[in-house]
């Protein structure tokens, strides 16, 4: 763990004093830094928090973002609830795989994609609706996929946009 | 007073009182699983659900309160439809074990289905699958796929014994308990999850697929490791003991039992059982009849004799021996006290366990209750965290409770004078001061070791305008029995640190060792070394072949708390009978029927419960204290002591103590080492260990546990670092 | 009658995002009313006279809630619930991420009228830009003195806090909240206690929704009367709906409680053409479907419950015949077993094995039987689960097999989807 970030995360136990508060911004401080929860992420969490690893573990497991395995560089989120799967979201997941190789549970090779399935994303009206590095793709078709890979993949960052 | 009708019967109870309990005040029984009356409910298994009239929903009668004139049906249609749609969907899930499942047979959720489920399940999709042997510490064995999530055993680890060691991951239908891998559950009091767990989840290792609950039998029986006496129930399949279960006794272990009491019996089956009496011819001991070995004994034990031990023996057994020492062997020279006690009972005050429930302020004098008496920790956790929230003071070289409170560390030897400053008013510790001054009610667990302390004590209780109450935690399962039979110094006879000496210095012709390996149990291990090449002649009465027993001339095997009867007296001096729960293996013989043997009498356990309550009546006599060096090392010890009770089950628990060594920031620099290095202790003996640094500790003092050896460093030591170890 | 823009009313003005432009458009006016010219009780008294409900799902009258407030003189603490995850609902991901200084205000209001000093903004972990964007809101709102220490130059003060989840739909359940919110797993809590006694920290606390305190600010600015003007007397005032599905303008419209529920529809541009409706889920996918036959229904709290359902969120789902129900029903039932929290026994196995059945179901794998058993087995979660979380799992499941019998047994009949869609992954 860096100085820097160790100072960030005791800022945020500075920030949040009462109960376990700072234990899930400062999970998801390390998750950001290390691009998944790995062992050691989890380890420095309950030593800054002072809990035991399993209950930092129980308070992972709960919760979808956390992520205890690698994702890509750019973690696709492609919503499959209710509207986006009449809008077609399948499609997109489909697209993703069959077009560009990104398959849900894997990380392609350069290290650069994943993809899964999430919860209703709250964007209904916008669907098929997405998420990339947690922020909004909205009215997904194949061809606005092509786009925004081909971007990522010539080093384009994932801003996503404006609602 | 609140009235209710439950099933058309009118009730009366306290307000704040739920409809579980309600109900069980006249007899209606309410199914549950996740509610456990010693903890605070939480509603989520909905079995309980009820109808109350008036509210719209079902209730859960774990956690409504009643009102007045409240109406509550628990058996009508709809409470029944709820009832088995909750058992429909727990089995729904539920992997079809009972076959080979532990549980079954003494199941709830058998027991459950059986009076309240649907008959039959609709469910014909595929059970999910979860890890079925999940080893979640030595002792415990999960299957995942049985747990119904009713948390009972992650509440308890969090709210009674304040070790939240089990968790719940992930979620839904997925949520699973466990603990972290690299922390296995290692909690001394992990085996009641066990016994709480409704389902067959949490198994016990040693008893997993050992028995089925049709072919046992339960016997009462009382906990032979250490002055609390938890009742237990022992399970008994041919003979053997299978299991120990707790056998609630709201009086003392409030339900609950320790890890080494729970799982304490693998001895009785141990290797090294002595199964025959063995006397010593042509220098090696060999079988021989109870007859020659008892007459060996008769004859060896003449001239200088000193009897040692006798803490866990049965009371009658000690009612006889002390006649026997006194009348027949005609010796003073009679000691329990191995581990260096003064006493086992209250100087003043005795203290009764549940005063524990209301105290207002606890004193820890010179003991670890979590070490020597580990269930009572639970209650004393009980009252400072969920009940009167006492106050908790840590007074010795040694502060350990995981309680908080106040520290006052001093020097060994310094307690009396600390207490008495106090007592007098005095500044240098004034919570102390305060508390002894205010008119709150102290309970004190004091080890009783310290003689000065014993004086000092009852001036405490004298001189208080509040009520004071002691407990004494330092014996064994009867010291308290053993000193008021009697088996204490008489006149100018030696106290045990004394017969050792005189064995030790050839001066004593006999030494009679009851029921204990005063090699590992006596304070000072190479003294009783020395003692026991020295003496005269060694007859020694207990269960294994040891480092003490193999020196004796005359060996006599003796039946083990489970396999005999008798009466133990507890920590606040309340007699308790256990009975014979397993099979007498070899010739072993029960504790007083040797003793009846060696005054020439016929065995007869009347006889001696009729000499143990004529010796009742007397007054106890206050033994005088034994002499003491203080010094750099003080030994951790408990009644446990892996002295006499070497325990298969419990190895790589905590229940057998890890090599540490604490000691003050000042002393580790003194030494030069630091936080977690590897050393060595070198003083009678070596003993390696990690360095633990904490400011609980008094300077100048290591606190060394009671591992194989510790009672051999003796108080001057030099501390070498190791090898490889952190600091320099 | 169509939309009634009242909070969405600058929604479309170019940087309504930023502070300058929303003060040019009257922002912060209301602000200054509640607390130059009133006391907290004043305010607290206009939003209970108003008759708003909580807009978050559950329509309890938000002044009601805070008059459940202890006065034993501890800090009281004002939580913003922003964890929208009710599927079809999206109107405050448009609150927050077009008009946060609309909800920073309306906290600001809420909190001074309940005596909070504290505040807390829970975003659902998706909401990242939201929360760049608040951050921001809120330094612009503290640098006008909005919002910190000595607001408006009284002596009263307010901090902010966000917090973000990190995935968890329960945790759009007040009590599962406050848990998250102190770091734990998030599980709903046994009620009572009552967050207004024992909420996060075990203070008092008052929960409400992005929506419910957008809305005080209209509320403060033109007054209680006028909020009862629109909308219906027991659902006063507007609602922004989410429209999504079946329609050619699918988005957030306002209207006024009691809007007919075709009018919306028709707001929303309506079916595509040739398309014929077949259900619609009014309030999110807790609430049971609405069928043709309930066009005329007004939607507003009463009436949509006396038609056996629910205003829920406002999250409007409308399904046309080109969709299969059955496979919306089991991709809704896989939602619920996926979010269960696992706490209670017919929740944690119900939603598990309703979403096994409804797997075969699609497949064309059951019979009538197991539609009774569905029934049925609603019948055993639905009033007999923790929280309100078991009776959100089988509203839809439940009223398909009332309203699409029909569909199911095509499915048996077929042994697969009459509609040849793919089965839910």
């Amino acid at each position: 763990m860096t100085a820097e970030l160790r100072a960030r995360c005791e800022a945020i136990r500075a920030e949040y004093p009462d109960a376990q508060s700072a234990l899930i911004p400062i999970l998801h401080t390390l998750q950001d830094a290390y691009g998944h929860l790995t062992d050691e992420a989890v380890d420095e969490a309950g030593e800054l928090m002072g809990m035991t690893r399993a209950a930092v573990e129980g308070v992972v497991s709960f919760y979808t973002l956390f992520k205890r395995h690698p994702k890509g560089k750019f973690h696709i989120q492609i919503c499959d609830n209710l509207s986006c799967c009449m809008m077609g979201s399948g499609d997109i997941v489909k697209h993703l795989e069959e077009r560009w190789g990104i398959r849900e549970g894997e990380v392609t090779d350069d290290g650069l994609f994943s993809v899964e399935r999430v919860e209703c994303l709250a964007a209904c009206g916008y669907a098929p609706a997405g998420q990339v590095n947690l922020r909004y793709y909205y009215r997904l078709t194949p061809e606005k996929i092509d786009e925004l890979i081909a971007g990522l993949r010539q080093g384009e960052v994932a801003s996503g946009e404006r609602v | 007073m609140i009235t209710l009708t439950i099933n058309g019967l009118t009730v009366e109870v306290e307000p704040g009182t739920l409809v579980i309990e309600a109900a069980k005040k006249v007899g209606i029984e309410i199914p549950v699983f996740c509610y456990h009356e010693k903890m605070k409910p939480v509603a989520a298994c909905r079995m309980c659900l009820v109808e109350i009239e008036k509210m719209g929903k079902l209730q859960p009668a774990c956690a409504t309160p009643v009102s007045e004139g409240m109406v509550v049906h628990t058996e009508s249609p709809t409470a029944k439809k709820a009832q088995a749609g909750v058992l429909e969907f727990l089995l729904a899930q539920h992997p079809l074990d009972c076959p080979i499942c532990d549980k079954g047979g003494e199941c709830p959720l058998q027991d459950q289905a059986f009076g309240y489920g649907p008959g039959a399940t609709r469910f014909s999709e595929t059970k999910r699958h979860l890890h079925k042997h999940w080893t979640l510490g030595p002792l415990v064995v999960l299957d995942q796929e049985r747990c119904i999530q009713c948390q009972r055993c992650t509440r308890f680890m969090e709210e009674i014994v304040g070790d939240p060691v089990l968790v719940l991951k992930e979620r839904g239908a997925q949520t699973v308990v466990d603990s972290a891998d690299g922390r296995v559950f290692d909690s001394l009091f992990g085996g009641n999850t066990i016994e709480m767990c409704p389902v067959g989840a949490l198994t016990s290792a040693p008893y997993r697929f050992r028995a089925r609950p049709w072919d046992i039998t339960q016997v009462s029986t009382v906990c032979p490791h250490c002055p609390v006496g938890c009742n237990m129930t022992a399970t008994v399949r041919d003979g053997n003991v299978m299991r120990l279960l707790s056998r609630e006794n709201r009086e003392i272990d409030d339900g609950w039992l320790c890890d080494r009491g729970r799982f304490g019996y693998g001895f009785l089956k141990d290797e090294a059982r002595v199964l025959t009496p063995l006397v010593r011819r042509d220098g090696e001991l060999r079988p021989a009849s109870w007859d020659e070995a008892l007459t060996r004994v008769r004859e060896g034990l003449s001239g200088n004799v000193g009897a040692l031990g006798g803490g866990r023996m049965s009371t009658e057994a000690l009612a006889v021996f002390s006649r026997f020492l006194s009348e027949d062997v005609e010796t003073n020279n009679v000691d329990w006290r191995v581990g260096g006690q003064t006493t086992a009972l209250a100087p003043a005050g005795q203290g009764r366990i549940p005063d524990i429930d209301d105290a207002e302020a606890f004193i820890f004098l010179e003991t670890d209750p979590m070490a020597q008496v580990p269930v009572l920790y639970l209650r004393i956790r009980k009252n400072v965290v969920h009940g009167r929230g006492a106050k908790v003071l840590n007074l010795g070289p040694r502060a350990s409770t995981p309680l908080g409170g106040t520290d006052i560390l001093y020097q060994p030897g310094e307690g009396a004078e600390v207490i008495a400053e106090a007592l007098r008013g005095g500044t240098s510790y004034p919570e102390l001061t305060r508390i002894l001054a205010s008119g709150q009610k102290i309970v004190i667990l004091w080890d009783g070791t310290d003689s000065k302390l014993a004086d000092v004590l009852r001036d405490v209780v004298e001189g208080r305008d509040a009520e004071t109450r002691i407990l004494v935690t330092g014996g064994y399962a009867n010291s308290h029995g053993a000193e008021r039979m009697g088996m204490v110094p008489r006149g100018d006879g030696l106290d045990a640190h004394g017969m050792l000496q005189a064995a030790a210095r050839g001066e004593l012709d006999a030494l009679l060792v009851l029921q204990t390996d005063l090699v590992r149990e006596a304070v000072d291990g190479r003294l009783a070394e020395e003692a026991l090449k020295n003496v005269g002649f060694l007859a020694v009465l207990g269960h294994l072949l040891d480092e003490t027993s193999r020196e004796a001339d005359v060996v006599l095997p003796l039946a083990a708390f489970a396999e005999s009867q008798g009466t133990l007296m507890n920590i606040e001096g309340r007699a308790q009978i256990f009975e014979p729960a397993a099979a007498i293996p070899g010739e072993c013989r029960q504790d007083w029927e040797v003793a009846m043997s060696l005054r020439d009498l016929e065995p007869n356990l009347a006889k001696a419960g009729q000499l143990m309550a004529e010796m009742l009546r007397e007054p106890p006599a206050a033994p005088r204290g034994q002499e003491r060096e203080a010094g750099a090392v003080m030994v951790l010890r408990s009644a446990y002591g892996k002295g006499v009770v070497p325990e298969p089950y419990l190895e790589g628990t905590v229940a057998v103590p890890k090599a540490v060594f604490e000691m003050s920031p000042r002393t580790a620099g003194s030494y030069g080492v630091s936080e977690g290095d590897e050393v060595a202790l070198e003083g009678g003996c070596r003993l390696g260990g990690r360095v633990v640094v904490t400011g609980r500790m008094a300077d100048g003092v290591i606190a060394v546990p009671e591992i194989p050896g510790a009672n051999r460093l003796g108080n001057r030591i030099t501390v070498r670092a190791l090898e490889g170890s952190v600091s320099a | 009658m169509s939309e009634c823009k009242v909070l969405l009313k600058h929604a479309d003005v170019p940087g309504i995002e930023t502070l300058s432009v929303y003060e040019s458009c009257g922002g912060y006016a209301a602000l200054k009313k509640a607390l130059l010219e009133m006391t907290p009780e004043a305010v607290q008294k206009e939003v209970l006279d108003s008759g708003l409900r909580g807009r978050g799902g559950a329509g309890f009258p938000t002044g009601r809630k805070w008059s459940f407030l202890p006065n034993d003189g501890r800090p009281r603490i004002l939580v913003c619930n922003a964890d929208e995850g009710e599927p079809g609902t999206f109107k405050d991901h448009l609150l927050i991420h077009r008009l946060p200084h609309l909800l920073v205000e309306g906290m600001v209001i809420s909190a001074y009228a309940i005596g909070a000093k504290r505040a807390y903004i829970y975003l659902r972990g998706e909401f990242l830009q939201g929360y760049e964007l608040l951050e921001e809101a809120m330094r612009e709102a503290s640098e006008k003195g909005y919002l910190g220490h000595h607001i408006l130059g009284t002596d009263y003060d307010l901090e902010i806090k966000l917090y973000r989840g990190a995935g968890a739909y329960i945790c759009g359940e007040e009590t599962a909240l406050l848990d998250s919110l102190e770091g734990r797993r998030g599980i709903p809590r046994m009620k009572p206690p009552f967050p207004a006694t024992a909420g996060l920290y075990g203070l008092p606390t008052v929960v409400n929704n992005v929506e419910t305190l957008t809305a005080v600010v209209p509320i403060l600015e033109k007054g209680a009367a006028w909020y009862r003007t629109m909308g219906t007397e027991k659902s006063p005032g507007t609602k922004i709906f989410s429209i999504s599905g079946s329609v050619q303008r699918p988005g957030n419209y306002e209207f006024t409680l009691g809007t007919p529920l075709s009018e919306m529809i028709e707001t929303a541009g309506g079916l595509p053409p040739g398309h014929t409706l077949k259900a619609v889920v009014p309030g999110g996918a807790s609430c049971a479907y609405l069928t043709e036959e309930h066009l005329d229904v007004p939607m507003d709290y009463e009436s949509l419950q006396a038609a056996g359902t629910m205003l829920g969120s406002g999250g409007m789902i409308v399904i046309d015949t080109t969709h299969c129900i059955v496979r919306l029903t089991k991709k809704a039932m896989s939602f619920f077993r996926h979010e269960s929290c696992g706490k209670c026994t017919p929740c944690r196995e119900g939603t598990l094995w309703m979403d096994q059945v409804l797997e075969r179901l699609e497949a064309g794998r059951g019979s009538e039987a197991d539609l009774d058993m569905l029934t049925d087995l609603s019948g055993n979660i639905a009033g007999r689960t923790f929280c309100a979380f078991g009776d959100a799992a089988v509203a839809m499941v439940a009223s398909s097999v009332k309203y699409f019998k029909e569909d199911y047994l095509a499915h048996f009949e077929l042994g697969g989807c009459p509609l040849e869609k793919e089965p839910v992954l």
